[in-house]
């Protein structure tokens, strides 16, 4: 409730009544996830230089994380609505992933203790 | 929209299809949480049959009473039709029922989608016990282990496995499509003054409930959804042989699998919750306990999967992991079961059939979560693993847990429902019958699983030490059934002559007491101002009498539109609900035929559906 | 929709509450249906998640097995192509329910046939990567070291000689044997079965976004769109946003990595 009041509050502030950001900084959005996705697919030859393949996923992952949160924050509105929204989206998405990771890890454990393939 | 003619009964005047019409097209949630309850007591009938042909195939070694197919069968849909179709939607229904009730709410947030899901719900156990006349039903056990359910199940080239994977797929539908709308209706429909920390925590715990469901089925939907492409267009996700995985159907299965055993038996916690504090007339000891720790169950529920599977051959690290966490899970457990005690301690206690169950309830699903504990460990789960001492843990935990605490509720709230109380003295014997009755066939099943008795095998030879403990089963089975026939001769003598309940028999404290018995179509006239976890005390002893505003009657036009007193709007019936069901259904069928001319089903069903969906879009968009 | 009896009480109400309809303000003052939809969303999240979960653990078996490997058959242009268009539609999409909110009829139109055609063009890009692949072919190398040790790799068809050729080069004294040409199907190997069910999956959402979007846009062209009723523009935004999002993860784990 409290958090509520607090997202009203913050409402307040804001210039207009549903405070949703312009098409101004929509279009801008857009700019910034093509430059990613551009810097995504360079990235993807990480290892074609000789680079460590680690760094290459860690890369990878990072700029995708960043676009989803620029999708969801923006173009979803999770930034301006409701933190419960927020919460929703939060929790399920923990919980998803929670269950990629140890999916990985089981399988990486059967793979070490040489069970698993085959 | 102006209010809408709400069909009142008028008693007498209704020919029997109007009645039946009137309950096709509701979207009332008493109705449909009624339509739910009956139905999933009819499954649970079914389901009890099954079991009592195993009990008697298995009363004594070297038996030939049924095929070992058909023990096959029985077994797995006794399985299936419990979990899915009869604990699951009896905690719906009495959510549906009593969620709005206790959050002072009108109706669901989405009446219609509330239908679809209850249509969905009784078409697709429809469809499921329909494979006993298509050619057999399945018999690969309740969580369809591949290969062996990848392959066809035990007979290669039945379709029967199919009846399953489309079968639950049905069902998840209606249940992730029925938990969107609780969320919804818990977080937006409460009364003015029902904050969360004063909400009931029947409320609170299906409120989690749906959340559990939300999270966990979409994984068994990928699982089955994997396991139909396999069996039907040569993919090979689950089988050895062509370079497939069998342990990824365990893992995805009991992804979704253990949340839900949280799902059958986190609103069970809260029926009891609810009923010791009023027969012990004291309020509820540690309510915020109780509250967070069902959502800590939830939580630590999604961490503790592969401890299904200790046996299968993880590793050391991978079992000492998951062997943790469920032990962890004991603690909030635990925590709700001192509180329940704490409750009824100093109590003056008021030993009513629903207080009888309830606390049947407490002790049998302690025995049950103390072997849940031991199996936890896993050198322990590598001996009795697949061995009846299982088969002994989930029933102390499901029938002596879920099926005790849902027949509390049945009494506590029957008198609610249809105005009419059960019979005092039937219940008492019901609950003595079945309460022997289960302790006399689980008990057992400990001792045999510790001396090896395997579970899921149609029959053992003389002289392993088996029989006499297997006989004794096989009368505490029929002595359970002895008690439900009791309580269907209890709801008979009721209905014809039961004696009339007032609006709050039990001196009750939640909301639902403070409308009449059964209520009416929209619930409320007017609700009191929320000012504590106990309103309906409030009211009666707490000398404070404010409601909300009644309704503007003229605002609605004309008054004598419709019956109800105030223009509280109530969404008209609505037969599209049952169409889209019905439609999705058909489909289903299509898929199971899909190398005999099904796709024609699939296009027909999907048709019949989308018009349906098309109905229900222009209804929502006409409010 | 349904209210409860007390809903128009002010104690919890939130001022901004009320519903594109006009419906009472709810205990949380947000509207159900976008409340729904969210929650239905991150049950979907969870549907991906385990799809996304099978095709990842399923790679490694499927290169022991001498399936085909990914980076064989994906091109990074055509679905760096479709990642724009899905990004693009995204774009349309909140610029349509921007329309929407201040009563833009041109706009509302304009941008929902845009994002309904980069859909479209979206689904037209999936199909011919799909027709593409199916009428790839991979061979199954199978190296068997003298010590008896044995390795399998999967190789495109187009690459097979010089691969063999280095293979040769890497293992002297293995016998090699290679299997029939294989095309990359979902029946042929793990990785078909896992690629395929993961993003035929995402393209039936694609669709089910842009058949939701022409009802909307069928709406707006008979003018029953509006800034009263922005809310239904932006419930299909928000499924549509979320697919958009899917693929930003599918491009990155299937695609990239």
């Amino acid at each position: 409730m409290a958090e509520q009041r607090s997202h009203q509050a913050e409402l307040a502030h804001m210039p207009q009544g549903h405070a949703a950001p312009s098409t101004r900084t929509y279009i801008n959005i857009f700019v910034v996830l093509f430059v990613i996705t551009a810097i995504e697919v360079l990235a993807a030859y990480m290892t074609d230089i000789g680079l460590p393949l680690w760094s290459e996923i860690v890369t990878l992952i990072l700029l995708s994380v960043l676009k989803g949160v620029l999708v969801v924050m923006f173009y979803m509105h999770l930034r301006f609505d409701s933190r419960w929204f927020t919460a929703l989206f939060a929790a399920g998405f923990g919980i998803a992933v929670f269950m990629v990771i140890v999916f990985l890890l089981l399988w990486a454990y059967k793979r070490s203790s040489g069970g698993l393939v085959v | 929209m102006a209010t809408t003619a709400v069909p009142v009964p008028h008693s007498g005047e209704q020919s029997w299809w109007q009645t039946i019409w009137s309950w096709v097209t509701t979207v009332d949630h008493k109705k449909i949480g009624i339509m739910y309850i009956i139905t999933a007591i009819v499954f649970f009938i079914s389901g009890g049959l099954e079991a009592l042909i195993i009990r008697m195939q298995l009363a004594r070694p070297e038996n030939n009473l049924i095929s070992p197919q058909l023990y096959n069968e029985l077994f797995t849909m006794h399985g299936t039709t419990m979990v899915f179709l009869a604990v699951m939607p009896l905690n719906v229904g009495l959510g549906n029922y009593l969620v709005p009730l206790m959050i002072g709410a009108n109706d669901m947030a989405y009446p219609r989608l509330n239908a679809l899901s209850y249509w969905l719900f009784l078409f697709g156990g429809f469809f499921l016990t329909s494979s006993y006349a298509l050619g057999g039903a399945p018999d690969a056990g309740w969580f369809a282990y591949a290969p062996l359910s990848a392959n066809g199940g035990v007979l290669p080239k039945r379709n029967a496995m199919d009846f399953w994977v489309l079968g639950i797929n049905l069902l998840g539908i209606a249940s992730i499509l029925g938990s969107i709308n609780f969320i919804v209706t818990v977080l937006n429909l409460r009364a003015p003054g029902m904050k969360f920390n004063r909400m009931p925590l029947f409320v609170w715990l299906q409120l989690v409930t749906s959340f559990l469901v939300v999270f966990a089925f979409p994984s068994v939907t990928v699982a089955t959804i994997l396991l139909y492409f396999d069996r039907n267009f040569g993919t090979a996700f689950f089988l050895p042989e062509k370079g497939g995985d069998p342990m990824l159907w365990q893992h995805l299965f009991w992804f979704f699998g253990h949340p839900e055993v949280y799902i059958m038996i986190l609103p069970p916690f809260g029926i009891v919750s609810e009923i010791y504090p009023v027969f012990s007339r004291k309020p509820i000891f540690g309510y915020a306990f109780i509250a967070y720790s069902g959502v800590a169950i939830a939580f630590l529920g999604f961490t503790v999967w592969s401890h299904h599977m200790f046996a299968v051959g993880m590793g050391p690290w991978a079992n000492a992991a998951f062997s943790a966490t469920s032990l962890l899970i004991a603690v909030p457990t635990g925590v709700k079961i001192f509180n329940w005690i704490a409750t009824l301690w100093g109590g003056s206690l008021n030993f009513k059939t629903p207080l009888l169950f309830a606390i049947g309830f407490l002790f049998l699903f302690v025995i049950g979560g103390i072997s849940g504990v031991m199996l936890a460990l896993p050198p322990l789960d590598y001996q009795v693993t697949d061995s009846y001492f299982v088969v002994a843990h989930f029933h102390y935990v499901l029938f002596g847990g879920a099926i005790f605490a849902l027949f509390a509720g049945f009494y506590y709230w029957w008198p609610k429902m249809f105005g009419h109380m059960l019979s005092e003295r039937l219940g008492t014997w019901q609950f003595w019958l079945m309460f022997i009755g289960m302790n006399l066939t689980f008990m057992p099943m400990h001792y045999l699983g510790m001396i090896g008795m395997p579970r899921r095998v149609w029959t053992y030879e003389r002289g392993l030490g088996f029989d006499f403990w297997n006989l004794v089963q096989t009368i505490g089975a029929f002595m359970i059934a002895a008690s439900i026939a009791i309580f269907i001769w209890n709801v008979i003598v009721s209905w014809r002559s039961g004696e009339a309940a007032n609006d709050d028999p039990w001196d009750g404290h939640t909301l639902e007491w403070g409308t009449t018995s059964p209520p009416p179509a929209h619930n409320f006239d007017r609700i009191p101002i929320i000012r504590s976890r106990r309103p309906v005390w409030d009211l009666k002893y707490g000398g404070r009498q404010e409601f909300t505003e009644p309704r503007d009657t003229k605002a609605a036009g004309s008054a004598d539109e419709d019956d109800t007193p105030h223009s509280i709007h109530l969404p008209p019936p609505s037969f599209y609900p049952i169409i889209v069901a019905f439609g999705l259904t058909v489909a289903a069928y299509g898929l199971l035929y899909i190398h005999s001319g099904g796709v024609w089903g699939i296009v027909i069903g999907l048709s019949i559906a989308s018009t349906g969906i098309a109905g229900l879009a222009s209804e929502a968009a006409r409010d | 929709m349904a209210q409860a009896v007390a809903h128009d009480h002010g104690e919890h109400g939130a001022p901004g509450g009320h519903g594109p309809t006009g419906h009472p303000p709810t205990s949380l003052g947000l509207n159900n249906r976008k409340l729904g939809l969210w929650t239905f969303i991150s049950s979907e999240a969870l549907f991906f998640t385990a799809l996304v979960a099978t095709y990842l653990v399923m790679k490694p078996r499927n290169l022991a097995l001498g399936g085909p490997r990914p980076e064989d058959f994906l091109g990074i242009t055509l679905t760096a192509i479709l990642a724009f268009i899905l990004l693009m539609s995204s774009l349309t999409m909140v610029l349509a329910h921007h329309a929407a909110e201040h009563n833009d009829q041109r706009g509302i139109r304009l941008w929902l046939g845009a994002t309904i055609l980069l859909g479209l063009m979206f689904l037209g890009g999936q199909v011919y990567e799909f027709n593409k692949l199916w009428s790839e072919h991979f061979v199954t190398v199978t190296i068997t070291e003298p010590d008896g040790k044995i390795v399998r790799e999967g190789i495109a068809e187009h690459h097979l000689d010089a691969e063999l050729a280095e293979l040769q080069e890497h293992h002297p004294g293995a016998t090699i044997t290679q299997s029939a040409p294989k095309a990359v199907t979902w029946t042929t190997s793990l990785f078909g079965s896992t690629f395929f069910v993961l993003t035929g999956f995402h393209g039936t959402h694609v669709a089910i976004g842009v058949v939701w979007l022409t009802v909307v846009l069928i709406m707006a062209l008979r003018g029953a769109i509006s800034s009263r009723n922005s809310l239904t523009v932006e419930m299909a935004g928000l499924y549509w946003h979320f697919v958009d999002l899917v693929w930003v993860a599918i491009f990155t784990l299937i695609y990239l990595i």
